[in-house]
């Protein structure tokens, strides 16, 4: 019986009981949000050595130009990251427990795409931020404790990580 | 008998949307299919089950031991199923895939 009667369709769809999964992907149930943060601080680090690079070295153009790569890359990896983690691991009770999820991942996409395009500091920073915002979120959600500590980075700025 | 037949289908059924690719081309993401408590299952059926913090997961019998099932997605290149969480206890299944709409 396929139907191809769109207002039964409509109609039926609003008597669904939820989805049933066929997911492509390995449900196997490892998420972690700290990838997304080393590239939240790999795009801050790339902003700092830009600011910085010397525009009178023989090898300007060639540095500058690695570090824009790099810049991009991260930016898209802390997409795909956070893409992964909100799209496959959280839930619709989720959202009840932290309503501001779905506007946060917003921002982050938004964020990321204006750090990839901007050589803007305060920006990047603004990112990381949100970043560990969601890193606390998904470890809240799963009843562990967390803790914000100054990364091994030459950043200066911290991470959120596992406290138990 | 006909209207309690019909009110044994209209207690049965129920309406779920399908969320991914591992069962295409039998079913796509968005397809909409209406579900019932099977007598008995079949190798062959596509069946909706628990799995993995509760949440309904769609595959096609493949094989049946023991009462447990042995489920496989349509599209085994993107499907994780049963070659990698074993076979499904028959207290996990929740209905028969009966039409698709």
């Amino acid at each position: 019986m396929n139907m191809t009667n769109k207002p039964l369709k409509k109609l039926l769809k609003r008597f669904s009981s939820g989805r049933v999964y066929a997911h492509c992907d390995v449900p196997c149930g490892i998420y972690d949000p700290h990838q997304a943060q080393v590239d939240a601080h790999t795009i801050i680090r790339m902003v700092m050595l830009m600011q910085n690079l010397d525009k009178n070295s023989a090898e300007y153009l060639q540095t500058y130009t690695r570090y824009v790569d790099v810049k991009e890359k991260h930016g898209e990896s802390l997409k795909h990251e956070v893409r992964v983690i909100w799209g496959d691991y959280f839930k619709p009770k989720h959202l009840e427990q932290f309503p501001e999820l779905n506007d946060l991942v917003w921002e982050i996409m938004r964020d990321a795409s204006n750090a990839r395009q901007h050589v803007d500091l305060e920006a990047s920073k603004a990112l990381l931020k949100k970043v560990q915002r969601f890193a606390e979120i998904f470890f809240e959600s799963k009843g562990r404790k967390h803790k914000k500590v100054t990364a091994p980075y030459p950043t200066g700025e911290s991470i959120v990580i596992l406290a138990d | 008998m006909g209207i309690l037949r019909i009110l044994y289908t209209l207690i049965w059924i129920k309406v779920y949307t399908v969320s991914g690719s591992s069962m295409e081309p039998t079913l796509k993401e968005g397809d909409l299919i209406l579900l019932r408590k099977p007598k008995e299952i079949q190798t062959g059926d596509v069946i909706v089950f628990k799995h993995q913090n509760n949440d309904l997961y769609i595959k096609r019998v493949s094989k049946i031991e023991n009462n447990e099932y042995y489920v496989l997605g349509d599209n085994p290149t993107k499907s994780t199923d049963s070659r990698k969480f074993g076979f499904i206890k028959s207290s996990k299944v929740v209905g028969r895939m009966w039409r698709k709409i």
